[in-house]
């Protein structure tokens, strides 16, 4: 009989146990997953994936001939005659970590060239970084080396690239008239090919952030 | 008095015990139980209700199976309007004809939508529009179903346009092709 009077309170105590527990789980669930707008994946890696295609017809697009400030002019942008010293031209803004050329801000890049335009309207103004790399074989041709022409930062680990490859001739005209094999300043080497006509093959590196 | 008093004490304690017996056992389980239960299934309801609201801001009614082919239109159209020599610059003509300047429903058969038989209700519905990065979309070079904001899988590619006799649009630097399937 009083063993009996005993659970007066069992059943509502009981319940109230269980869905501490049931909280509790729930809780630690939440603490052990972290949930982020790409926890879905589908969204970050279709954005991430259109984007890169989106850089990659901005290199096809500056690169068409029609353009006079093209992709290979772009790049044979090398200017000689100004007051500081040699570089490519009107880069203001200083050289990227252990290199030695001036590189443009995105509106000097614009300014500059046609895909410079492309990028600033589409990246730049809805706020994305990007940096262009030019990198291209060596004298020997066995290593590569790279220069940039923007450069906004260190690449984070989720950054995405799209290249576009141009290939300079050795007669090809460079900003200031020359034929870019005279030139002794500019950065790209002529490197070692079976041709005597190639001088170097640039590969136009688009980082995207 | 006193006695009938104590008699009629005596009376209701025999008859209150013979009344009462379950209900003396038994404390208040009824409600004690309606209580405990009641807690608990609020909780199991509460909790199944709240937690897939957790990832529904990040989960999109657009599927990849959508994206999947919007990315697919985009590409057929780059790559049957434009020649070789020019990467990326759509014939203006041939992109109106094929695209832009149709009945949404001939759309069917030019990028390969889902529809009826006789290609007069679609399954997909899809947008093509070329925007000029200065100007934005352009009614003349819009075709397909109007798209008004609804939530769409969407592509888009950067393109320049040959628009000699064409309605003119401003593709300097470059225009974007967005195609929406939804």
């Amino acid at each position: 009989m009083i063993g009996q009077r005993d659970r007066a309170q069992a059943f509502t105590l009981e319940g109230f146990i269980a869905s501490i527990v049931l909280l509790v789980a729930v809780l630690f669930a939440l603490q052990a997953v972290v949930i982020a707008p790409t926890t879905g994946g589908l969204a970050d890696r279709t954005t991430q994936a259109q984007l890169q295609q989106e850089a990659q017809d901005a290199l096809s697009v500056a690169s068409q001939d029609s353009q006079d400030d093209n992709l290979s002019a772009t790049v044979l942008n090398w200017d000689t005659d100004g007051e500081d010293e040699a570089g490519f031209t009107d880069a203001n803004e200083p050289a990227a970590p252990g290199q030695g050329e001036r590189t443009y801000s995105p509106e000097g890049f614009a300014d500059q060239s046609q895909l410079g335009k492309i990028l600033e309207e589409r990246f730049s103004d809805d706020g994305w970084s990007y940096n262009v790399e030019l990198v291209y074989a060596d004298e020997d041709g066995d290593e590569f080396e790279s220069t940039y022409l923007m450069y906004q930062g260190s690449a984070p680990s989720d950054a995405f690239t799209a290249s576009h490859t141009v290939t300079l001739y050795n007669n090809s005209e460079m900003a200031n008239g020359d034929a870019v094999e005279n030139d002794t300043t500019y950065p790209i080497p002529e490197t070692d090919t079976t041709s005597d006509r190639i001088y170097n093959l640039v590969e136009v590196r688009v980082i995207l952030w | 008095m006193s006695r009938r008093h104590s008699d009629r004490s005596r009376d209701r304690s025999s008859r209150e015990r013979t009344v009462s017996v379950s209900l003396a056992d038994r404390g208040q389980t009824t409600q004690d139980f309606a209580v405990g239960i009641g807690v608990f299934l609020l909780t199991i309801a509460f909790v199944f209700t709240y937690v897939p609201s957790f990832a529904t801001p990040y989960e999109s009614s657009v599927g990849g199976a959508e994206t999947a082919q919007a990315d697919r239109i985009a590409d057929r159209i780059v790559e049957n309007t434009t020649d070789t020599e020019m990467p990326n610059e759509i014939d203006g003509g041939e992109y109106r004809d094929t695209y832009a300047d149709v009945p949404p429903s001939d759309l069917v058969e030019a990028v390969g939508l889902r529809a009826s038989e006789d290609d007069d209700v679609t399954f997909d519905r899809v947008n093509i529009t070329i925007e000029s990065f200065e100007d934005g979309p352009e009614a003349d070079w819009s075709g397909g179903q109007s798209h008004d904001n609804q939530t769409a899988a969407s592509s888009a590619r950067i393109v320049t346009v040959d628009d000699s006799d064409e309605p003119d649009i401003n593709c300097d630097p470059a225009c974007r092709l967005v195609v929406r399937v939804w």
